[in-house]
């Protein structure tokens, strides 16, 4: 199981890269073994706001389908529009091809409860 | 023959068990001025099986439906020509099942069917996909309009008043619990005024839809709307009473429609007094993962062979839960098999003859109408709206037609506000031969 120390996940087995006021969503390597083969990812609009927990996106696997929400508040910026014909980017590299949003980072600094990678860690060993 | 199971010592031997010797014990509770008395029923002796089938013959000898009459309602359901093969095929035991059976190892007929059927609908509506149907037009406008909710995250529905009523108000009660506007936009006079529609439209709006041909068979321009859809990112949704118009007029898809939604009872289901019927519901692929019911598709097994199965499950309720994009996963998948067997039979060119034939006959009696009824102006495709002198003039020729075994048309009070009582909304299709309408414009001239 990879768990990248440069990251912040959230309950939900999302991670988070924040550089400056962008930040980059994604879900964690857990999350893409637990769902199985991804066929499908909704993306939002650019230029779409999202708040802090709100769900933006839903991942489809061949057995469940899933929200995806937003570990902090920001405004949509870019979209992973290769995960439009390659959803599976998402298994084969969870934190680097497969990501799925670029948020500008809103000025109310909202966030979801944020773990550390060994936050994280302890939280999928329970 | 015997309409009581039980015989007279079975009935002694249940009672000796109750330790009673007679009936009437079990009714001791009972006062006896409650009692009825034996025989004062009056009741008709027992008859033979021959016997009962001649009497109810005879009764059911009594009603007019459209198998025995001229019939020219419409409204919603149309009585077009079902050909004796949809009903051998559909009546088959592979078909012909309690349930629809969605089991890929053993229901590859019905899938086929299935995935037959959306192919011949988006061909037909112009639109990419189809759906392997819904209950019926209502519910498939009303599904249609939470779908562009979805779809478009707005909440505004604008609804032409020249939509079936019947849709508009399944339509309105399934918003009715949700946030954000419903409005019907008032259209006068039997037709659909495009710019009382588009001027209702805003960016707050999730879809517009509209009827084509509408409820009052009226035949119009959809290019207007499509750009003012495209103006306001709004859903253009085109809902339709009598597919069978899409073999003659252009298809909703080829202006550009993102849903269509409608009802396929004339695809070879008969008019039923109501049901069961087929709700159409096809849409653009962009959108095809928010729209609700089955969908079929075409694979290949482990072995490399075609094979159908359900595809796109993960939208429906058992495995999405309340997220699900439409609780509506059921239908009735027999009604759906008619309709991809008649399709198959009639083919395209099929499918123009029934429509050219519905049209003409439409057009026939409208020329042949008195000076004293006059009907709705425009294009129309087999409905219209036809316009007595008063009410009382338009009832005496009901009645009059009624003789002859006529069913002359709606009166639209019964299905529509119409303060004036004294329009009927009437509906042909290719069943109207040349002799009907004479005898139609006959009762007419009688009446009045």
């Amino acid at each position: 199981m990879s768990i990248p120390t440069d990251l912040k996940y959230t309950k939900d087995h999302e991670w988070v890269r924040i550089e400056g006021d962008t930040a980059t969503f994604g879900v964690s390597d857990h999350a893409q073994e637990a769902l199985g083969d991804i066929v499908f990812v909704e993306l939002p609009d650019v230029g779409r706001s999202v708040d802090a927990g709100e769900a933006y996106g839903v991942v489809e696997s061949v057995k469940a389908v899933s929200d995806v929400y937003a570990p902090v508040a920001g405004e949509v910026i870019e979209v992973n529009e290769a995960l439009e014909g390659e959803p599976d980017l998402v298994n084969s590299d969870p934190y680097g091809a497969g990501w799925i949003v670029k948020v500008k980072v809103s000025d109310n600094n909202a966030s979801a409860e944020l773990m550390n990678p060994e936050e994280y860690t302890e939280f999928l060993d329970d | 023959m015997r309409y009581l199971p039980h015989t007279d010592s079975d009935r002694q031997a249940m009672l000796e068990s109750m330790g009673h010797s007679h009936i009437m014990e079990l009714f001791a509770d009972i006062p006896s001025e409650f009692h009825t008395k034996l025989g004062s029923l009056n009741l008709p002796d027992a008859l033979s099986e021959a016997g009962i089938v001649k009497k109810f013959t005879k009764a059911a000898e009594k009603n007019r439906h459209a198998g025995n009459t001229r019939c020219f309602l419409g409204g919603g359901t149309y009585h077009h020509f079902v050909p004796a093969v949809v009903d051998y095929v559909i009546s088959r035991g592979e078909f012909l099942t309690a349930y629809t059976p969605y089991q890929p190892e053993i229901a590859q007929g019905t899938l086929q069917a299935l995935f037959e059927y959306q192919t011949m609908i988006a061909r037909l509506t112009g639109m990419d996909v189809s759906n392997a149907s819904m209950y019926e037009a209502a519910t498939a406008t009303a599904e249609a309009a939470l779908m562009a909710r979805r779809v478009t995250r707005k909440t505004r529905t604008v609804i032409a008043g020249s939509v079936n009523p019947r849709y508009r108000r399944v339509t309105e009660n399934y918003l009715s619990r949700l946030e954000g506007d419903y409005v019907e936009v008032g259209m006068g006079k039997f037709g659909t005024d495009l710019s009382k529609v588009i001027a209702e439209i805003d960016e707050k709006t999730a879809c517009v839809i509209v009827q084509y041909p509408d409820f009052y068979g009226s035949v119009y321009d959809l290019a207007p709307l499509r750009e003012a859809c495209d103006a306001n990112k709004c859903l253009m949704v085109v809902a339709f009473s009598d597919v069978s118009a899409f073999g003659l007029i252009e298809s909703p898809g080829a202006y550009g429609a993102d849903i269509v939604v409608g009802s396929g009872q004339a695809l070879g289901i008969p008019m039923a007094f109501g049901g069961p019927h087929l709700g159409v519901f096809a849409c653009k692929q962009k959108y095809l993962r928010q729209m609700p019911g089955r969908v079929c598709g075409l694979t290949t097994d482990a072995d490399g062979k075609r094979g159908f199965v359900l595809t796109l499950s993960t939208r429906e309720q058992h495995i999405r839960r309340e997220k699900a994009t439409s609780n509506i996963c059921t239908n009735q998948g027999l009604m759906c098999t008619a309709a991809a067997t008649y399709m198959t039979l009639m083919g395209d060119a099929g499918l123009a003859t029934v429509a050219n034939h519905s049209a003409a006959a439409l057009d026939l009696l409208v020329s042949k109408l008195p000076s004293s009824v006059s009907a709705a102006d425009g294009a129309h495709y087999n409905e219209t709206v036809l316009s007595f002198e008063s009410k009382e003039k338009r009832d005496a020729f009901i009645a009059e037609a009624r003789k002859q075994d006529i069913f002359a048309g709606i009166p639209l009070e019964t299905i529509e506000k119409d303060s004036d009582g004294k329009h009927l909304l009437v509906a042909t299709t290719e069943m109207i031969e040349g002799a009907d309408i004479n005898d139609y414009i006959s009762a007419m001239e009688v009446a009045s």
